[in-house]
């Protein structure tokens, strides 16, 4: 697993609460009960913190699964 | 939902429609929290809001209370900061007692700061929000301004200054911000802090609104007046930036009560303050006392009336400042209570 791909990883784990083997780079945000709206708020703060990219609020809200925040994140250019 | 959260936070008040409302939350967790149906049985229905009965916020340190039903659908838990013993309070959040306190929280302070959206900056550490499921208070206090931002930063990574690129790029966006911070975080990092010269020369031009809570123990050595305090945040601030401080517990989570230039706490409509004799625990009117502070919000636990360890008075209501209804003033702590570094007015 590339370096980028172990910090999503160990991000989405932390905030949605996940146990070991659990997270899956196909995870939509209906799988996780934990994905709510303070989980929201984490991804995008957590986003920043170790990509140093800051999402605005519609990004980090329209985010359904960990697809569609990995496209966000190869659109600055970070590659997984 | 609470129909009085319907009503102007500040307007008359209806405590019939209160007492109404706190006796069936009341019934409600006698029902779904068996512990709590203990520790009040023999008590009968309230007939006035002094005879909600209430638990001490100590016991939320002692023991997890929860409410369980079929309506209530618990999330989080929100953790006080550590006390001397080193025992944090532990109070469950739930669905709509989570929807019905951002209500409560954006109502309260729109009427102080305002209700346009704008940019938040946090000075928290952007990890506090990762806690294995546990909400640290003050990010929570952090959090209940989010329905009032367009945008959300957290600026202040551990043991570092704060992140002025982050704050200069929200600068950049807006001309009206937010800053949160707890009143010894914000002092230290922000008040007390060198400011980049490019940063300075955006909050020049910027419409500041600092938002404050919790205690000034840590600005006590050398001592920090309020007045200082808030011409050190203003300093080099744009025109229409203000100062706010806010009362708030955990273990009233979504009530805040805030500071207004008469120097009064003001109580919205769907919250009551009681002052209560700190040895017999009766009613005081016109004197200091222990405060028991009550809303109809909670649904996941009883912690719609709590008996806290802070003491303050109750003011005639109508203040100077315009607003109407129940203020009081905080005085202090209780004798020999812990420090837990908020509450001491």
């Amino acid at each position: 697993m590339n370096e980028n791909r172990e910090k999503l990883r160990s991000l989405l784990t932390d905030v949605l609460l996940l146990g070991d083997g659990e997270f899956r780079f196909d995870l939509k945000r209906t799988d996780v009960d934990a994905w709510d709206s303070l989980a929201v708020v984490s991804i995008a703060v957590g986003v920043e913190e170790t990509f140093q990219y800051h999402m605005s609020a519609e990004e980090a809200a329209a985010v359904q699964g960990v697809a569609d925040l990995m496209k966000i994140l190869e659109g600055q250019a970070i590659r997984f | 939902m609470s129909p009085l959260l319907d009503r102007p936070p500040f307007g008359p008040r209806d405590d019939e429609a209160l007492r109404r409302e706190m006796a069936a939350l009341t019934h409600f967790h006698r029902r779904a929290c068996p512990p709590y149906a203990e520790l009040t049985k023999g008590l009968g229905k309230p007939r006035r809001l002094e005879d909600v009965p209430f638990v001490h916020v100590g016991l939320f340190k002692q023991m997890e209370l929860r409410s369980e039903h079929a309506s209530v659908r618990h999330q989080r838990v929100l953790k006080s900061s550590a006390t001397t013993s080193g025992t944090s309070s532990r109070i469950p959040l739930d669905d709509e007692s989570s929807r019905r306190q951002a209500r409560s929280v954006v109502a309260i302070l729109s009427d102080f700061i305002g209700a346009e959206p704008r940019p938040l900056l946090v000075l928290d550490d952007p990890r506090s929000l990762r806690d294995g499921g546990e909400l640290p208070a003050r990010v929570a206090a952090a959090l209940s301004l989010k329905a009032m931002a367009s945008d959300l930063r957290f600026v202040l990574p551990p043991a570092r200054p704060v992140r002025w690129d982050a704050v200069k790029a929200a600068l950049e966006k807006s001309g009206d911000v937010l800053v949160y911070g707890l009143t010894g975080i914000l002092w230290a990092g922000w008040a007390a802090a060198a400011i980049p010269a490019d940063v300075r020369g955006r909050l020049a031009k910027a419409r500041v609104t600092f938002v404050h809570s919790g205690g000034w123990k840590t600005l006590e050595a050398p001592p920090v007046t309020r007045a200082a305090f808030e011409a050190a945040l203003l300093a080099g601030t744009g025109k229409g930036s203000q100062v706010l401080d806010y009362y708030g517990l955990v273990e009233q989570v979504g009530i805040v009560y805030p500071l207004c230039r008469a120097d009064a706490r003001h109580v919205p409509v769907w919250a009551d303050v009681i002052v209560r004799d700190p040895l017999t625990l009766e009613p005081r009117r016109g004197q200091e006392g222990q405060l028991q502070l009550m809303n109809p919000l909670p649904l996941g636990a009883p912690y719609h009336s709590v008996l806290t360890e802070d003491v303050g008075v109750r003011l005639p209501d109508g203040c100077p400042c315009g607003r109407a209804g129940r203020r009081f003033q905080l005085r202090g702590r209780i004798p020999q209570a812990e420090i837990r570094g908020c509450a001491n007015g």
